[in-house]
């Protein structure tokens, strides 16, 4: 399998935090950074994209690139940050034209395009309203759409699900599809998110981090047969809870996940064994880094 | 991490860092200027004209007599030089984050910040040659006339110069109060001092001294706030 980043001890020194993160995004996937607030998810994708310095380590970014600083490297790199992407007083037009400068492949026909499917307007209308009239989603819409209407090998999203609603999450996942279709096998896509039930559709690949540090990372498709989903009755909780990995109960009854090695162990003492989706090993995931942060 | 040098010119530079390539930042910063002097110079006017019980043009008469009007003229390129300034630029501002990921990088940043001391000292300039044009003509006479204008523009060099040495204070807070006081202090006070100076021996050399020393103080406080600015925001 090829790696479209490979990142090798990458640190980040800050007075009250450290980010030190190994980690690979395969090429040709959809990987997804899962973590609570605080867990060093955007720090890690700024410093990716050159946005901050790093403390030390490297990041090799298509086998061979390591400078940020290369216009070459920053030409296949599309970014989109959490918030504040444009200007509030930039309308479509001045974001078509400073990306068409900014960026050596800007592509305006299709940033149109993906107005006009958003419903944001067009780049080319006479009266267009700025940033500042539009609402969070469509500040978020037109900072995708000229990044998508970039013509990179990896793009770099920072929760770019988090202002959208259920709607434009669901077209948001088919844009990575059709993205990743574009060039078969050739982008690599890598996002962080906490919308992780209505992403995981979009998602290929999982890193999960907590204090800095990757505490889980594999396709998604291999962490579901690494991890099942455990519940049953409270009185059966007390049993099954040592052989889990994470744990919680209520009245009535108990959830969490355990390694698939241990599942019939679990069985025996009454619990019930499912596959997971994504959101229930993340959160059991998280949870686990928790405890043994607390310890 | 080896230099990387902007393919843009300054005029792109400034087009993606403000919305605005350099003309029309240029011609729009003069408007706010002529528009703020023009403004204010009505409103001293109407006050003296109700408040002595003259015409408006009495009052400009008037304020042609005193260096009222030359002070004010001097307050308008402060206002812009302190409000282009004082524009956030760290990652963390709307746009700080998008702007690191345009070709060039750092050097297209440079790029723009010179945009900005072009269109700021040009701004200064067409407003200095709007103040003369309106004096002239007589609708809005100031005492020292050319020798004011003159003032006011290299003032602004000046100004510009010693605002951007404030932008190397840590502190937001202070950063922001003592920007604002360095600007309208060297900018009105070097052009009152000129205007002193005018009227003492109705020389221009003074105006030609401090014009070159305000190019000069804003050349080396721009390098200077690019150096601090790579070392501590960009490479932070």
């Amino acid at each position: 399998m090829e790696n479209a980043v490979e990142i090798k001890g990458l640190t980040k020194k800050y007075k009250d935090f450290t980010l030190d993160v190994s980690a690979v995004i395969p090429k040709g996937f959809s990987t997804a950074l899962i973590g609570a607030n605080g867990a060093g998810k955007t720090t890690l994708i700024d410093i990716l994209c050159g946005v901050t310095a790093k403390s030390g380590g490297e990041a090799v970014y298509f086998e061979d690139m390591t400078d940020t600083d290369d216009d070459a490297l920053r030409n296949r790199i599309g970014f989109c940050s959490a918030a504040n992407y444009f200007p509030l007083d930039w309308k479509l037009k001045t974001i078509a034209e400073c990306m068409a400068i900014g960026c050596d492949n800007f592509d305006r026909a299709r940033f149109t395009e993906l107005c006009a499917k958003w419903k944001l307007g067009s780049p080319d209308d006479k009266k267009q309203k700025n940033m500042m009239k539009q609402s969070d989603g469509n500040r978020m819409r037109a900072a995708l759409a000229a990044v998508l209407a970039r013509n990179t090998d990896l793009l770099v999203l920072d929760e770019p699900a988090s202002s959208l609603d259920p709607l434009a999450r669901d077209q948001l996942c088919d844009m990575f599809r059709e993205y990743l279709a574009g060039r078969d096998g050739e982008r690599t896509i890598l996002f962080s998110t906490h919308n992780i039930a209505d992403m995981e559709l979009a998602t290929d690949y999982a890193i999960f981090m907590a204090r800095g540090r990757v505490i889980e990372q594999g396709f998604v498709e291999d962490l579901k047969e690494k991890y099942i989903l455990v519940h049953g009755d409270a009185e059966t909780g007390s049993k099954a809870k040592p052989l889990m990995l994470s744990y919680s109960v209520n009245s009535t009854a108990f959830e969490g996940i355990a390694l698939a090695e241990n599942s019939a162990n679990l069985e025996a003492v009454g619990a019930i064994n499912e596959r997971p989706t994504l959101q229930q090993l993340s959160v059991g995931i998280l949870r686990k880094a928790e405890e043994d942060a607390g310890k | 991490m080896r230099e990387n040098k902007s393919p843009l010119t300054v005029s792109q530079a400034l087009k993606v860092y403000t919305g605005s390539g350099i003309t029309i930042t240029i011609l729009v910063l003069a408007a706010y200027e002529c528009i703020f002097y023009v403004g204010a110079y009505a409103s001293m006017a109407l006050v003296i004209a109700l408040s002595d019980g003259t015409s408006f043009l009495e009052a400009i008469a008037n304020i042609a007599e005193t260096p009222a009007g030359d002070c004010i003229m001097a307050f308008a390129p402060a206002l812009i030089n302190c409000l282009i300034l004082l524009v956030p630029n760290d990652r963390n501002a709307p746009r700080g984050k998008l702007f690191r990921t345009f070709k060039g990088g750092f050097d297209t940043f440079r790029k723009s910040r010179v945009g900005i001391y072009v269109s700021a000292a040009l701004a200064a300039l067409i407003f200095s040659l709007f103040a003369l044009l309106l004096d002239i003509t007589g609708l809005a006479k100031v005492q020292n006339s050319i020798f004011a204008e003159t003032a006011v523009f290299v003032s602004s060099l000046s100004a510009l110069g010693a605002g951007t040495l404030t932008l190397l204070i840590r502190s937001d807070t202070a950063r922001g109060f003592i920007s604002v006081i360095v600007c309208f202090a060297v900018n009105a006070g070097v052009a009152i001092a000129l205007n002193i100076l005018t009227t003492l021996n109705g020389s221009i050399l003074p105006h030609i001294v401090v014009g070159i020393i305000g190019a000069v103080i804003s050349v080396i406080a721009a390098k200077a706030y690019l150096s601090y600015y790579k070392k501590n925001l960009w490479d932070s």
